[in-house]
């Protein structure tokens, strides 16, 4: 009984990442990425792994630590572990995939400041369990490369013809080149975040 | 005594994770770093070979080079020298660099064994605008560069990009950029010049 209670947990916890409380399109936090790496499905799915592995650890780090943390040092701990697991990262993607982390630049390393980790590091991970603080990192950042894959998908589609790499728009498409740009990174986040507030909006009226 | 105590009774976490992370990243550059300078050099070699097909070597020269940035400070240089099969020089190669549009931008540069002739460039690093200063990265815009003379180099908005002369044809909406391409280049082309030529490596003639 108790193990089915804590699986529905688990599974409203990933559920909530994903889709409830998708960082990127519901909450609109650590929207950096979404807006710059979002040219390419490739980058956009590398930016994704990163951010999942980042938030693992730290919040497995941080829910390890929490019986010590002290409420006026929590931050700077939290800074320091998460400064730490990017700057891993940055230098796994540098030695194993050059191109890529040449593609990235200076967001792999910004992902220190991507608010995401720090907030679940502060609301989740400092709160619960690790197993529960591992989950919720697995599910806010599967949301959250979900959501890149969206805006990214969308936009090089429509800026290349092609999705990660492979052409799928007939030959005479003419490419919108402006969707590579900043402007199509705005354009597409806001018509997708205005559709999602259509969809859940009509679901809530539905549901009373 | 009690105010020592007290401070680390308050931090001794914060010291902590400051001592293990630096151990931690300290170990993964460790363990990482010979791969990465490894990639570093082969992404180098390949655009250098790129650049003078007829080399079958590249050594770093053990002279120092520098030259002056925009704020006036001076930035090494490191230059390789390019060799056939029998170790005749056939080239030389470099990375020059400046302020583009949005950011800096990174070139390597290939000159002729007399430094009077480009090779040609290829980019580096570069965050110019998508769809107008990125274009620095089309062959389109490169071929121009390709057995231009060696300084000169002067941007014209409107022109035969076919003709490989000392005028460069201006990429359309981003003419800031390709100016900075041109001006990257005849500044590092002449300070190394001049340079090369102290330590006679090149003739005076180049």
């Amino acid at each position: 009984m108790q193990d089915n209670t804590s699986d529905n947990l688990y599974t409203k916890v990933i559920l909530n990442g994903l889709w409830r409380q998708n960082p990127a399109l519901r909450l609109l936090i650590g929207m950096c990425p979404p807006l710059a790496v979002t040219t390419g499905v490739r980058p956009a799915l590398t930016m994704g792994l990163s951010v999942i592995f980042v938030l693992s650890c730290s919040n497995l780090v941080v829910s390890l630590i929490r019986p010590f943390l002290r409420p006026h040092v929590r931050i700077i701990v939290f800074t320091i572990t998460i400064a730490t697991f990017v700057t891993i990262c940055d230098l796994l993607l540098k030695a194993y995939l050059p191109a890529m982390s040449e593609v990235l630049g200076p967001y792999v390393p910004l992902i220190i400041v991507n608010c995401l980790i720090i907030f679940r590091a502060e609301a989740c991970a400092s709160k619960s369990p690790v197993l529960l603080s591992v989950i919720d990192a697995l599910g806010m950042g599967g949301g959250f490369t979900v959501a890149l894959l969206i805006l990214a998908s969308i936009r090089e589609v429509l800026a290349t013809g092609c999705w990660a790499g492979w052409q799928v728009m007939p030959k005479a498409f003419v490419p919108w080149l402006a969707m590579q740009m900043p402007v199509g990174a705005f354009v597409t986040l806001g018509l997708l975040l205005g559709l999602i507030a259509m969809v859940s909006g009509s679901k809530e009226a539905r549901h009373g | 005594m009690s105010k020592l105590r007290l401070i680390i009774q308050e931090s001794w976490l914060v010291m902590l994770a400051a001592f293990v992370s630096g151990l931690l990243m300290a170990a993964t550059d460790l363990g990482l770093a010979g791969r990465i300078e490894q990639n570093k050099q082969q992404r180098l070699k390949e655009l250098m070979a790129g650049l003078l097909p007829q080399a079958s070597s590249f050594t770093e020269l053990e002279s120092r080079f520098s030259l002056s940035d925009a704020k006036g400070r001076s930035q090494p240089v490191v230059v390789y020298r390019a060799a056939d099969s029998q170790a005749r020089c056939v080239g030389w190669a470099f990375v020059a660099q400046g302020q583009g549009f949005s950011d800096r931008i990174e070139l390597i540069v290939a000159v002729d064994a007399g430094f009077t002739r480009l090779a040609g460039f290829r980019v580096l690093t570069c965050s110019e605008t998508p769809g107008f200063g990125d274009k620095i990265r089309q062959p389109d815009f490169q071929r121009q560069f390709e057995g231009a003379p060696g300084g000169g180099l002067e941007l014209v908005r409107f022109g035969d990009r076919s003709k490989v002369d000392q005028q460069i044809v201006a990429i359309t909406g981003a003419t800031v950029t390709s100016n900075a391409v041109v001006e990257i280049l005849n500044k590092t082309l002449e300070g190394l010049r001049s340079q090369m030529m102290e330590k006679g490596l090149i003739g005076d003639a180049g």
